[in-house]
């Protein structure tokens, strides 16, 4: 980047301070935070007013390299690099859903019986569709999802070994991942599955063992916070694979929020020393289904904001690791329904595009169905279909007004939710306030670990 | 076993070619992981976290030096 007399603020920059009054700049293009020193005030001021030319030269080589000032379109970069994702050719993205039953009733959760399991013929065609197609790209992601996956752990721990091998042979790279409510993740099966490069799991626990059990009771087990922690602990204790990532997410809601602290602080008893246990902060939302519409009191509405900032804090404060967006890089919130070659098969052999969508009706239904697999293994997709997931045309450079300025856009590109964006046809981002949240919690988490610039 | 062999092995196995031992490599996070996770199984041996921090500039000769380092030689 040059210091040209184009020079401008980014559009991507947060103005704010920090709780001792110093002034604070993130910038969600890059990542990098600068704070202020009380003294630099002058400065800070200089920046605002779009005096360049007053600030010190090595201030301005600190605001350019950390992306506060640029001289670019940045917009258009955006979108040139997250074309390159969408449309991206060497990287391919596959979820498989190999049941929808589960065995927790979260009070929440957007999905219902009647349950059905993928069987083995199906199974196996998703594997000689890999081996008659990976070696078209240079890099596989495999990612189970359920319903529960580990409910057909036999064939979850199956069929991660035989992709992995797959990959190898023909010298792709492979990585695979999870999400599981944890129960069935004892020490044997973790150990099978990291061992197929099965690496990160998202798990949720909602809070203290009190409000996990009546947020997510199991079906018959009143306990499963106990069985959930003790798994965690065998893994963290027995499995030593430098790149094995667990991040616990908590939903938090009006009847969990205030065991946040206490959440984190047995968070940092058990997994503090641990870099690979990270926490990750989600407000229960609407998701779709019957159950939110009897537990609508649960979703948090306007204190989500401070409530977002005070568990980054807290967490920074006890030493508790925060799962960052840009621990992925940037684009780390643009939905894998946005991607080309990104698949999600269902325990039937039906390739969709979204698992948030997968018990809409009617019209919507119909467009997250993009094909069928066949038993040879043949993938058959409706390019018409597909291509409405597709936030863009592949020639053509698409500016959206309404995510143009908003601060989540380098972390998402305009692809948060596709179901809700471009699906649905809302026309209004539901995740904007949420990611703008986010992100001042970032700052706040940043600031409190020390992760800044300082302009002193 | 052969470190060197070995270690090119797990390269072969994630698809990045080594022309130069000391050719900067362009890894994506996926690729990265995957190398790490290769080398962790092919060697038998925990990737030290202070190993991992230094990644500045990665080569093949920076991963050799690494794993000669974890098994102590």
């Amino acid at each position: 980047m040059t210091k040209g007399g184009n020079m401008k603020k980014s559009i991507y920059n947060l103005y704010t301070e920090n709780k001792d009054g110093k002034r604070v700049i993130y910038n969600s293009y890059t990542g990098k935070q600068v704070r202020f020193e009380k003294e630099m005030e002058k400065e800070y001021k200089n920046i605002l007013n779009d005096n360049f030319h007053l600030i010190k030269k090595e201030h301005l080589d600190l605001l350019i390299s950390s992306g506060i000032l640029v001289d670019e379109d940045e917009f258009r970069e955006l979108n040139n690099f997250y074309n390159g994702i969408v449309f991206n050719q060497d990287f391919l993205e596959i979820t498989v859903l190999p049941t929808d039953a589960c065995n927790f009733r979260c009070v929440y959760c957007y999905q219902s019986g009647p349950y059905h399991n993928m069987n083995s013929d199906t199974a196996n065609s998703l594997l000689v569709f890999l081996e008659k197609n990976c070696r078209k790209y240079k890099r596989v992601l495999l990612g189970w999802f359920g319903g529960e996956p580990l409910l057909q752990k036999d064939m979850v721990i199956y069929m991660t070994e035989k992709a992995k091998e797959i990959c190898q042979k023909n010298g792709v790279a492979f990585v695979s991942r999870m999400s599981t409510n944890g129960y069935e993740l004892d020490l044997e099966t973790a150990k099978k599955l990291v061992k197929s490069s099965l690496l990160f799991y998202q798990i949720t626990i909602d809070g203290t063992k009190e409000t996990h059990n009546i947020q997510r009771p199991h079906i018959v087990n009143k306990d499963s916070y106990q069985k959930i922690m003790y798994n965690l602990i065998e893994i963290k204790n027995n499995i030593r694979a430098s790149q094995l990532s667990i991040a616990c997410r908590i939903n938090v809601s009006e009847r969990n929020y205030e065991a946040l602290n206490s959440f984190l602080d047995e968070f940092k008893k058990q997994f503090g020393d641990d870099v690979r246990f990270k926490v990750v902060v989600e407000p229960v939302h609407d998701w779709g289904g019957e159950n939110i519409e009897k537990n609508r009191d649960m979703i948090i509405d306007n204190k989500l904001h401070e409530i977002v900032k005070r568990f980054c804090e807290s967490a920074a404060e006890k030493g508790v690791q925060v799962l960052m967006p840009m621990d992925f890089g940037r684009g780390t919130l643009l939905c894998e329904a946005a991607r080309k070659n990104s698949l999600v098969f269902n325990y039937n052999g039906d390739l969709l595009k979204c698992t948030s969508a997968i018990y809409a009706e009617g019209a919507v239904r119909d467009i997250n169905r993009i094909g069928h697999i066949d038993k040879q293994g043949n993938c058959h997709i409706d390019e018409n279909l597909e291509k409405q997931w597709l936030k863009r045309d592949e020639d053509e450079t698409i500016e959206r007004y309404e995510c143009k300025d908003c601060i989540g856009y380098p972390l998402c590109g305009g692809s948060s939710c596709v179901l809700a964006t471009n699906i649905i046809r809302a026309g209004i981002c539901e995740n904007k306030q949420r990611i703008a949240d986010y992100i001042e919690g970032i700052v706040v988490y940043n600031d409190l670990t020390n992760n800044y610039i300082e302009i002193a | 076993m052969n470190i060197l062999e070995a270690l090119k092995e797990c390269f072969a196995e994630n698809g990045i070619e080594i022309n130069d031992m000391d050719e900067e490599l362009e890894l994506d996070s996926i690729q990265y992981i995957s190398l790490i996770v290769a080398i962790e199984q092919k060697f038998e041996k925990e990737y030290p976290e202070e190993l991992l921090e230094e990644r500045t500039v990665l080569t093949f000769n920076k991963f050799y030096e690494d794993v000669k380092k974890i098994n102590n030689i």
